[in-house]
């Protein structure tokens, strides 16, 4: 099911002509009425809303690129989130401007990266998974216990000027845009090409030159920096960080299960995924706040059983299904 | 100049199991050099020891005079050393061609200089335009004209995982080749493979080595390699039992021993008598019977 998965995405990938500019135009259409949407005038909680889950898409779109592409399952993402946060509220109190204040973010993210992924990526498999977790929740102490940002009580971000809420909208877009850009570059890349590698067989993928390591190393950089200048955004928009929001497992959970539920190692479905975490989130959250993790579970558990490509490997199922194609020719690369 | 391999007193012990003892050879530039052993002789651990796969317990590959650094096979791959894996081990989901693109960009060629050709016999004619068609196509063109080669150019845009066990096989091999070894060390290329596709496979691997590199070939079937191999080197319980031309081997007395058993009363290491091309190097009746490591894997 994976392989026919795979030579259906593959078939994606060399479409010709029609195809190729339709799957390059739907994307495009998506920003550009994600860029509109503000002159529709919707509410601030529509635009809030859309900013979180933005977020969101960033944070898994990274995750997917060490996660999906190299099977590199870690459950320490929220290191950076946090580390971005923090990064960003400490540059923003100090006056840099807002574009600084992420490129730091990013910055000590993609340090934090290096720092772990040295020691870690000697680690295989469910070793690094766990060492990830090991790693994470000693971030998240030790941030409880930095008095110079205020340890576990919390941090405060004052900023001077009026609070433009679309501005913050459209850093969110231009910053979920470039992930999703980086995502499809990657996969087109030698990088692309060496953590798939990897992830199907290590060994293998080594037997012809692929530097394992370096491969890894790099790819948790690119998405720590994301995900820090992710942390970074948030944190500008909420003006409130604290360890246990920041740093919590649960950030780490999310960012992983988003790409999962939507399909993981595919270039839409961390967007996916992280939309419909999104919106089930902050709607399903607030009204009963035990209920979304019922949600999640068994999501999680009939994706797993089901339809390990996610809802983008359910969609496409349903197309084929609606289009009467012949399901799934081993071929795929013609149809 | 250097000998292109130099294995030096290799070892390699699993748990306190020697699995490779103080294996010593030297394979010179060019030619098909055979490595014949009955099961669990420690054949596929002294390929993996070669390609960098495992770190030796001592002894030391020097490859083109430069000692390879054990454990690293990605250095020993990009140096030119490439293996091929005795059950394919394809990259399931990524297609046939991207397969052979994993070798092409990160193999000894790595990205630009991988547009040369990689196949030469029938194309010598109009060589330079090829070459530069080639080259301005990227990799792809170069990985489709690979699988051609190998016989796999119908099926390059199939995900690996859904080919024949025969054409994982020739996939395992085009994506070796892609890699532009020196050095190509093929464990069982041929098991499981039905008369024709063997004859097949051994008749690319005699291209291959027209075309200049230098072949490890690793082989149960005795038969096969006799037939193309122009050296054989024999193990034995983790240690070279000899070494020689292939009709040496097959008369030598321990060889023979080692294979079919040895007549009562007749020890083999005893029987080392003149047989033209043949050195024995270590005592054919030092390994005790039924203490055969059995770490063949990786």
């Amino acid at each position: 099911m994976k392989a026919s998965a795979a030579a259906r995405r593959d078939a994606a990938a060399t479409a010709p002509g029609g195809r190729r500019i339709a799957a390059a135009a739907a994307p495009l259409a998506l920003l550009a009425a994600l860029a509109a949407l503000p002159l529709l005038g919707p509410g601030p909680n529509l635009i809030r809303l859309l900013f979180v889950t933005l977020v969101w898409v960033t944070a898994a779109v990274a995750w997917n690129l060490l996660g999906g592409f190299g099977g590199q399952v870690s459950f320490g993402f929220a290191v950076f989130y946090g580390l971005g946060a923090y990064a960003a509220a400490v540059a923003l109190n100090a006056g840099a401007h807002p574009a600084v204040a992420f490129g730091a973010a990013a910055v000590t993210a993609l340090i934090a990266s290096l720092l772990i992924g040295l020691p870690a990526f000697r680690l295989k498999g469910p070793y690094f998974a766990i060492a990830t977790i090991g790693v994470s929740e000693a971030v998240r102490v030790v941030m409880s216990n930095v008095a110079a940002t205020g340890g576990a009580s919390g941090y405060r971000i004052v900023e001077r000027g009026a609070f433009h809420q679309l501005q913050h909208f459209y850093t969110a877009l231009a910053l979920a845009a470039a992930a999703v850009g980086a995502s499809i570059l990657v996969r087109r890349s030698r990088l692309g090409l060496a953590l798939i590698a990897i992830r199907e067989d290590e060994e293998a993928a080594a037997d012809l030159g692929v530097d394992p390591f370096r491969t890894k190393l790099a790819a948790h950089a690119l998405a720590a920096a994301l995900t820090g200048a992710a942390g970074g955004v948030h944190a500008r928009y909420a003006a409130f960080i604290h360890p246990q929001g920041d740093f919590a497992f649960a950030i780490s959970v999310a960012i992983l299960l988003m790409p999962i539920i939507g399909g993981v190692g595919t270039i839409w479905g961390p967007v996916v995924g992280a939309a419909v975490y999104g919106l089930v989130h902050e709607e399903v959250v607030a009204s009963f706040p035990e209920l979304h993790l019922l949600i999640y579970g068994s999501l999680l558990i009939l994706i797993v059983l089901f339809e390990p490509d996610g809802i983008v490997g359910l969609l496409g199922r349903a197309r084929r299904a609606l289009v009467r194609v012949p399901p799934a020719a081993p071929d795929g690369g013609k149809n | 100049m250097a000998p292109l391999l130099e294995v030096a007193h290799l070892s390699k012990s699993f748990a306190g199991l020697a699995a490779v003892k103080d294996v010593s050879f030297t394979v010179e530039r060019g030619g098909i050099y055979g490595l014949i052993g009955p099961n669990g002789a420690g054949k596929t651990t002294l390929l993996s020891l070669i390609a960098g796969a495992l770190r030796p317990t001592s002894g030391a590959v020097v490859f083109e005079g430069r000692r390879l650094p054990g454990g690293k096979p990605h250095v020993a791959a990009r140096a030119g050393i490439v293996r091929t894996h005795q059950v394919p081990r394809p990259f399931r989901t990524l297609s046939a061609l991207e397969n052979v693109e994993v070798g092409l960009r990160f193999g000894r060629a790595r990205g630009r200089a991988g547009a040369a050709r990689i196949g030469s016999a029938g194309r010598a004619a109009g060589e330079g335009r090829i070459e530069d068609a080639a080259r301005s196509a990227g990799t792809a063109r170069d990985g489709r004209e690979t699988l051609a080669w190998v016989g796999l150019g119908a099926e390059a845009e199939r995900a690996a995982g859904t080919l024949s066990v025969g054409n994982q096989k020739r996939l395992e091999l085009a994506r070796a080749l892609a890699a532009r070894p020196s050095l190509l060390l093929c464990d069982e290329v041929c098991s499981g493979l039905t008369a024709a596709e063997t004859a097949a496979v051994l008749a690319l691997l005699r291209e291959i080595r027209a075309e200049g590199t230098t072949i490890l070939y690793c082989e149960h079937n005795l038969k096969a390699i006799m037939s193309i191999c122009d050296h054989v080197i024999v193990m034995n319980y983790g240690q070279k039992l000899a070494e020689g031309p292939p009709v040496a081997m097959q008369n030598d007395p321990a060889v023979i021993a080692a294979y079919i058993g040895k007549p009562a009363g007749a020890g083999a290491g005893g029987s080392a008598t003149a047989d033209g091309g043949s050195s024995r190097s270590a005592p054919a009746g030092s390994a005790p019977a039924g203490s055969e490591p059995g770490g063949s894997g990786r």
